[in-house]
C-alpha cells in the first residue's frame, strides 16, 4: 500500500516510540521513509517547529535533581500548569532559594512558590513567538487587561535592564528587522534548505545500541496525552471538561480504560474504582470500558497520572508512553463516570459508512408529501469522515459561538449536556472505528417541525430548520421525534459567573430555562452574509458563510455552502461518490452529507 | 279548585290518566309530574316529539364548519412549513373538526334543552319543591285561573 | 315490598350517604388533600427551578408526567363507556354504576388536564397552545398531535361535564326535597327548577340520548388522539398503527379497574348493597376480562410485527423492552394486564368482590406500568446507539404523581358527600 501511494509518509511516535524498544522503531520508520524515496518530497527539514529551544523530560528531571541538591537560587516558573509524569519535580520547587511564579491562573504547581506575580492573558499583552523556524510573529493585545496584572515581558525586562514597558522592549528588538513587519505582524526568513542524506555508519551504530525489543509483558499501560488538556495544563478551563474525550465520551473526571473483554475476564465492571500497584504510587481511578482497545492493554490519559512517575529514556530524554507490568486491582468501591454515549456499537443501523443502507434514488421518492422547494439557497454541510480525527475543536467552537451553557459533572451524570455538535465514536463489528460529528441535520422533511404545537420550529425557505426561542413553550416533543436526537433542552437557567459572562457572543441570544435549542448552521453568520449581499444586490457567494465548526476544523473536514449553487464546494461533495446521509431511509431528507471512502 | 291524585306505581297512575282523558278533560288543565320518564304519557297526551334534534344538527354542523374554518384559515393566515407537510393538512384537520363538531353540538344541544324546557324554572327555585317520589296528576278547574 | 316503599327506601338510602361525614371520611379527605397539596407544592418548586428538578434527561424528554396524563385520561374513558355507550346498548346493569362512573370521568379528566401543564418547560405561556386571535398572526400548529390533545381533552371534559350534570338534574330535584338550609338552596339552583313534567322529560330524553351519542365517538376519538401523541412520531416502539385501538381498549380496561376499585369500598361504606348487586359487578368484570384480552392481543401483535418485519430498529427495540433495563416493569405489566385477568374466566372469582377489588388494584398498577414502559423504553432506546440513556425519577416526579392520586381521591370523596352516588331516577325506572 505504501509503495502504491503517491506521497507516502511514515509517522512513528506516541506509544510506538515511547517504550523501551522505541528508538529502534523510530530508526526503522526513518529508514522506511528513506527507502520509499520520498524524504525530500514528504518531509521538509527546513521548516521544522522550533523544538530545539525546548527542554526534554530528562532536562526536567535533571532540574528536579538540582533543586533537591539545593543548587538553585532564584527560580522563575512561567505558565507551567502541569508536571504530569514528573511528580518529583513539583515538591522540589520549594527547595529553591526563591521560587517565583508568573502565571495567569493558579494550579498546584504554583503553591510551592514564594511569590506569585499575576500576568495577563496572552491576548491582553504584547509579545512575540516563533512557531516555526524562520517565522517570527508579533503578538498584539486584543483588549486592556481586566485585572491588575503586569505583562511577563515587563517584569523580566525591568529586572534585566530597567526598561519598563514590554512594548518598547519588543519594538527595540524588532525595529532592525527588514520588511514590512509592522504591517503584516510577522517576519519570515526562509531558512537554508537542508538536503537530507542518509549516514549509514551512524545509523548502524545507533541501531546496534538501540535496546532490543522488550519481552511482551502481561499488562501494558499506555499513557496517552489527553485530547482536551494535553497533560492537564489547561485543566482550569471548564469548557475542556464539558466537552468529552471523543473516543471514550467521558467528560468529567480522570479514568483508566481497558477493553470490555479484558475487564470481563478479570471480573471488573465499568465505574469500578481501581488502584494501581506500583510500589509507592497509589493511583485510584474509576474504570472505563473502551471498545477498540487490544486485550490486556490499559490506557490512561497523561492528565490522570497523579503521582505516577513515568520512566525517562536516557538516550532520547523523553518520558515513556508505555509502561509494563503495572497491576490494577479493584478497591471494591465505585465512582460513576459521566459517559455521554449510550453505546458505541451501531452495527447494521445505517449510521456509519460501512453499514449504510442502500440509499434510494433521488428521483424515485416514495412519499405522499409534496416535493421540497427552496428559494435561492439550500444550506448544506459536507463532513469528510476520512479527514475528521475527532479532535472536537468544532465542538468547542460551537460552544463559544453560540453561548452554549456548561452544565457541569452532576448534570452530565444525569445525561443533560447541551452540546449542539458532538463527536460520536462507533466501534462496529467488521468495520474500522468511525468518529461521526453529529448535529442537527436540518431535515427537509423534519419530524420535529410537525409536532411542535406552537410553531416554535418550522422550515424556512432556505432549507433551515429554524428554532424560535421566544415561542418555545418546552413540550420537548420535537426532541422526542428527532431520530438523530440532535436537540437539547434547557433544564435549568444556566448562568455564568463573572468574568465568564464576558465570553458571550452578542450576536446569539441566550436561552432561558424551558426552551429547546439546537444547531442553527450559525444562522447569525448566514444573516450577516445575506445582509452584505443584499447591500450589493447579489446572492451570497460560495465561501462567504462559514459556520464556527467549519471555520475551526484544523483538518478542513467541514464544508458549508449552498446546495442550489452548482458551483459550490458543498454541491460537488454532496454529489460525489463518497457521500451518504445518516438514516437516510427514514425519509427525513437531511442537509448534512457525510463523505467516506468506504461508501460504495 | 285543584284536584290531586298521587300514585305509587306506574300502572294505577296510567289508568287514572286514561280515565281522565276519556272523560274529556282537556290536557292543558292537567299538571302531570313523574319521577321518571313514562313513554305512555307522551302517547296519551299526543305530545309532539321534541325538536331538540334540529338544534343538535345545527350545532354539529356549526362545529364542523368552525373546525374546518379555524384550521384552514389559521394555516393560510401565516403559512409555515412544518416537516414538509402541506400547508392545509386535511388529515390532521379532520381530527380538530371532528372534536369541534362534538363540542359545539353538545353545547348547543344542552342550550336548546334549557331553552325549550324554559329552564331554569324560577318559580320552583324560589318557591316550593315540585316533584314527588310518586306519580302526580293535578287537575285545575277553570275557576282557579 | 311495594314499589312506593322501594322508592322511598332508595331515596333515603342514597341520600343518607350525603349526611354528616364520619371520622374515617375526614381522615381520608385530609390525607388525600395533604397529598394533593404536596403535589402542588412540588409543582411550584419545579416552576421556580426548571424541569431539571424532575428526572427527565436527554433522550428521555417525557417520563412520569405524560405517563400520568395518559393514565388519567384512560381512567376517564371507562366512565363514559359505562354511562354513554352502555346506555345506547340498553344495558340495564349500568344504572347502579353510572353516576359514580361519570363522576370518576369528570374528576379523572380534571386530573389528567393538569399534566400537560406540569410537563411544559414554560408553563406560564400555556395559553399559546390555544388558538386565540392576536395582532401578530400567531396561531397553533394544527398538524401537531399536542394541539389535537388540547381540542380532544377540552371537548371530552366539557361534554363529560354536561353529560354528568344532565344526569344529575332529576336527582338534584330529589335531593332538594330532602335537604335543609343552604344545601337546599344550592340544590334548588342546580336542579334548574326541574319539575318532572312530560314535556320536560321529552326534551330531557332527547338531550340524554344525543349526549350519549356524542360521547360514544368521543370515547374512541379522544384516546385515539392521545395515542397519536406517540403514533405520529417516527421512533420505533411508538410509530405503529395499532396504537389507537390498543389504547382505547386499554383505557376502558384501566378505567373499569378503577371503577371497581372505587365502587367496591364505596358500596360497603355507604350501605348500598341492595342497589349495586353482585350481578352488576359480574357484568363489569366481564368488560374487564374482554378488554384485557384485546390488550393482550395488541401486545402479541406488536411483538409479531417487530420480529416479522426484520427491521433492525424495531426488533432491537422490542428486545430491549423484554430484556433491557426496564424489563422488570414490562414483566410486571404482563402479569397484571394479561395473566391475572384471565382468572376472571372462572365464575366464582367474577362474583367475589374481595377478589375483584384486589385484581382491580393490580390492573391499575399494570396499566400505569404499560404507559411507563411505552413512553420511556421508546425514548431511551431508539435509532442511534450513541443517544441511548436511562431515566430515573426524582422526588419531584414521584411527589407530583402521588399528588395527582391525592387530587383524584380527594375530589371523589367530596363527590360522594355532595351528590347522590347512585342515579336514583334510573334505578327507579328499572326497578320493575
Amino acid at each position: 500500500m505504501l509503495k502504491s501511494a503517491r506521497r507516502p509518509l511514515v509517522l512513528a511516535g506516541g506509544a510506538a516510540t515511547g517504550q523501551p524498544g522505541g528508538l529502534a522503531v523510530a530508526l526503522l520508520a526513518g529508514l522506511l521513509q528513506w527507502t520509499l524515496g520520498a524524504v525530500g518530497d514528504a518531509v521538509d527539514f527546513a521548516s521544522a517547529y522550533s523544538f530545539d529551544r525546548l527542554g526534554t523530560c530528562a532536562d526536567l528531571a535533571r532540574l528536579g535533581q538540582r533543586l533537591r541538591a539545593k543548587e538553585i537560587g532564584v527560580l522563575f516558573i512561567s505558565r507551567i500548569h502541569s508536571l504530569a509524569g514528573q511528580p518529583g519535580v513539583a515538591p522540589a520547587i520549594d527547595a529553591a532559594a526563591f521560587p517565583v511564579g508568573l502565571t495567569d491562573f493558579l494550579t498546584p504547581v504554583y503553591q510551592r512558590c514564594r511569590i506569585i506575580l499575576p500576568v495577563p492573558h496572552a491576548l491582553e499583552a504584547w509579545g512575540d513567538a516563533e512557531p516555526r523556524r524562520g517565522l517570527l510573529s508579533l503578538i498584539r493585545p486584543v483588549f486592556r487587561p481586566f485585572h491588575d496584572t503586569r505583562p511577563e515581558l515587563d517584569i523580566l525586562s525591568t529586572l534585566a535592564g530597567g526598561q519598563a514597558a514590554a512594548k518598547s522592549f519588543l519594538f527595540d528588538r524588532w525595529r532592525p528587522l527588514p520588511g514590512g513587519w509592522w504591517q503584516n505582524g510577522f517576519h519570515q526568513t526562509r531558512p537554508a534548505g537542508v538536503t537530507p542524506a542518509l549516514r549509514p555508519a551512524e545509523t548502524l551504530a545507533a541501531w546496534q545500541s538501540a535496546s532490543p525489543a522488550a519481552q511482551p509483558a502481561p499488562l501494558w499501560l499506555v499513557v496517552a496525552p489527553s485530547l482536551r488538556t494535553y497533560d492537564g495544563r489547561s485543566r482550569a478551563i471548564p469548557l475542556l471538561h464539558e466537552i468529552p474525550d471523543p473516543l471514550s465520551t467521558v467528560s468529567y473526571g480522570p479514568f483508566v480504560s481497558v477493553s470490555p473483554e479484558t475487564a470481563r475476564r478479570r471480573g471488573l465492571s465499568a465505574n469500578d474504582l481501581l488502584r494501581s500497584g506500583n510500589g509507592a504510587n497509589r493511583l485510584e481511578l474509576p474504570l472505563h470500558l473502551q471498545a477498540g482497545l487490544p486485550p490486556d492493554v490499559w490506557q490512561i490519559p497523561v492528565d490522570a497520572l497523579g503521582d505516577l512517575e513515568l520512566p525517562i529514556d536516557a538516550r532520547t530524554g523523553e518520558a515513556a508512553a508505555v509502561m509494563a507490568g503495572l497491576t490494577w486491582e479493584s478497591t471494591g468501591l465505585h465512582r460513576k463516570l459521566p459517559v455521554l454515549s449510550g453505546s458505541t456499537d451501531a452495527t447494521g443501523r445505517g449510521i456509519t459508512p460501512g453499514h449504510r443502507k442502500e440509499a434510494h434514488h433521488h428521483h424515485e421518492r416514495h412519499t405522499l408529501l409534496p416535493p421540497l422547494e427552496h428559494k435561492h439557497y439550500r444550506w448544506a454541510l459536507a463532513i469528510d469522515l476520512d479527514r475528521c480525527n475527532g479532535c472536537s475543536a468544532c465542538v468547542a467552537a460551537c460552544y463559544l459561538e453560540n453561548n452554549i451553557a456548561i452544565t457541569g459533572p452532576a448534570e452530565h451524570l444525569h445525561g443533560r449536556e447541551l452540546s449542539w455538535l458532538r463527536i460520536q465514536p462507533y466501534f462496529n463489528r467488521d468495520e474500522p472505528p468511525v468518529l461521526l460529528p453529529m448535529l442537527c441535520q436540518q431535515c427537509g422533511y423534519a419530524p420535529c417541525e410537525t409536532v411542535c404545537p406552537v410553531y416554535a420550529t418550522y422550515h424556512n425557505e432556505e432549507g433551515l430548520n429554524v428554532q424560535v426561542y421566544n415561542r418555545c413553550v418546552g413540550t420537548r416533543y420535537c426532541n422526542n421525534n428527532c431520530p438523530y436526537k440532535a436537540r437539547r433542552f434547557n433544564w435549568f437557567d444556566y448562568d455564568r459567573p463573572a468574568p465568564l459572562n464576558l465570553l458571550f457572543n452578542p450576536e446569539v441570544s441566550r436561552r432561558p430555562k424551558g426552551v429547546m435549542e439546537k444547531c442553527t448552521f450559525c444562522i447569525q453568520r448566514i444573516r450577516a452574509a445575506k445582509d452584505l449581499a443584499k447591500d450589493q444586490a447579489r446572492l451570497v457567494r460560495d465561501g462567504e458563510v462559514t459556520p464556527a465548526c467549519a471555520q475551526t476544523c484544523p483538518a478542513g473536514a467541514i464544508t458549508f455552502g449552498n446546495l442550489l449553487d452548482p458551483g459550490s464546494r458543498v454541491s460537488a461533495l454532496a454529489h460525489s461518490g463518497r457521500a451518504y446521509r445518516v438514516l437516510e431511509e427514514l425519509g427525513t431528507e437531511p442537509a448534512v452529507y457525510y463523505l467516506s471512502k468506504r461508501v460504495k | 279548585m285543584t284536584r290531586e291524585w298521587l300514585y305509587h306505581d306506574k300502572e294505577s297512575f296510567l289508568l287514572k290518566l286514561k280515565e281522565l282523558l276519556a272523560a274529556g278533560t282537556p290536557p292543558e288543565r292537567l299538571t302531570i309530574m313523574t319521577p321518571f320518564h313514562v313513554h305512555e304519557v307522551d302517547h296519551l297526551l299526543h305530545l309532539k316529539p321534541s325538536p331538540l334534534k334540529i338544534f343538535t344538527l345545527i350545532g354539529a354542523a356549526a362545529g364542523l364548519a368552525a373546525g374546518w374554518g379555524l384550521t384552514i384559515y389559521t394555516s393560510l393566515d401565516w403559512p409555515l412549513r412544518t416537516g414538509g407537510k402541506p400547508i392545509v393538512a386535511i388529515p390532521a384537520y379532520v381530527i380538530v373538526a371532528f372534536e369541534l363538531t362534538i363540542l359545539i353540538g353538545a353545547i348547543v344541544t344542552f342550550g336548546a334543552f334549557l331553552f325549550l324546557g324554559r329552564f331554569p324554572v324560577l318559580k320552583v327555585i324560589t318557591g316550593g319543591d315540585a316533584t314527588e317520589a310518586q306519580f302526580l296528576i293535578q287537575e285545575h278547574r277553570e275557576e282557579d285561573e | 315490598m311495594s314499589l312506593g316503599t322501594y322508592y322511598q327506601n332508595l331515596e333515603t338510602d342514597v341520600l343518607a350517604a350525603m349526611r354528616k361525614p364520619s371520622t374515617l371520611y375526614w381522615v381520608a379527605l385530609a390525607f388525600s388533600g395533604a397529598l394533593f397539596a404536596m403535589g402542588m407544592g412540588l409543582w411550584g418548586y419545579q416552576i421556580m427551578t426548571g424541569i431539571g428538578a424532575s428526572g427527565k434527561m436527554h433522550p428521555v424528554g417525557w417520563a412520569l408526567y405524560i405517563t400520568n396524563f395518559v393514565f388519567w385520561v384512560g381512567i376517564a374513558h371507562s366512565g363514559t363507556l359505562i354511562s354513554a355507550v352502555l346506555f345506547l346498548f340498553r344495558a340495564r346493569f349500568r344504572s347502579s354504576f353510572n353516576r359514580s362512573a361519570e363522576a370518576m370521568t369528570v374528576i379523572a379528566v380534571m386530573t389528567a388536564g393538569l399534566f400537560p401543564l406540569i410537563h411544559l418547560g414554560r408553563v406560564w405561556f400555556f395559553y399559546w397552545l390555544m388558538p386565540y386571535p392576536n395582532q401578530r398572526h400567531l396561531w397553533v400548529n394544527f398538524r401537531s398531535p399536542l394541539v389535537w390533545d388540547v381540542f380532544a381533552v377540552s371537548t371530552y371534559f366539557t361534554v363529560s361535564l354536561i353529560f354528568f350534570y344532565t344526569g344529575l338534574i332529576p336527582d338534584l330535584a330529589v335531593a332538594r326535597r330532602h335537604a335543609t338550609g343552604l344545601k337546599r338552596w344550592v340544590y334548588r339552583v342546580l336542579s334548574l327548577g326541574w319539575e318532572g313534567k312530560p314535556n320536560q322529560w321529552n326534551h330531557y330524553n332527547q338531550l340524554y340520548m344525543f349526549l350519549a351519542a356524542f360521547a360514544t365517538p368521543l370515547v374512541i376519538s379522544v384516546h385515539s388522539v392521545v395515542s397519536w401523541d406517540f403514533a405520529m412520531s417516527v421512533i420505533p416502539g411508538w410509530h405503529t398503527t395499532i396504537f389507537a385501538p390498543y389504547f382505547v381498549a386499554g383505557a376502558i380496561f384501566s378505567g373499569t379497574g378503577m371503577v371497581i376499585t372505587l365502587v367496591v369500598p364505596m358500596r360497603k361504606i355507604l350501605g348500598l348493597e341492595k342497589y349495586i348487586t353482585i350481578d352488576h359487578f359480574e357484568s363489569i368484570a366481564k368488560i374487564l376480562l374482554f378488554t384485557s384480552l384485546i390488550v393482550s392481543y395488541a401486545y402479541i401483535v406488536e411483538f409479531a410485527l417487530a420480529y416479522y418485519s426484520g427491521n433492525v430498529f424495531e426488533t432491537a427495540h422490542f428486545s430491549y423492552r423484554l430484556l433491557g433495563d426496564y424489563r422488570y416493569f414490562y414483566w410486571m405489566m404482563l402479569l397484571c394486564n394479561s395473566l391475572l385477568p384471565l382468572t376472571l374466566f372462572f365464575k366464582p372469582l367474577r362474583r367475589n368482590l374481595k377478589y375483584l377489588f384486589i385484581l382491580s388494584i393490580f390492573v391499575n398498577i399494570g396499566m400505569w406500568l404499560e404507559r411507563f414502559v411505552i413512553i420511556i423504553t421508546a425514548l431511551a432506546h431508539d435509532y442511534d446507539p450513541y443517544n441511548w440513556g436511562n431515566f430515573a425519577p426524582t422526588l419531584v416526579d414521584v411527589g407530583i404523581d402521588i399528588g395527582s392520586f391525592g387530587m383524584f381521591f380527594m375530589l371523589f370523596l367530596i363527590f360522594t358527600k355532595m351528590l347522590p352516588v347512585l342515579s336514583i331516577t334510573e334505578v327507579k325506572e328499572h326497578a320493575e
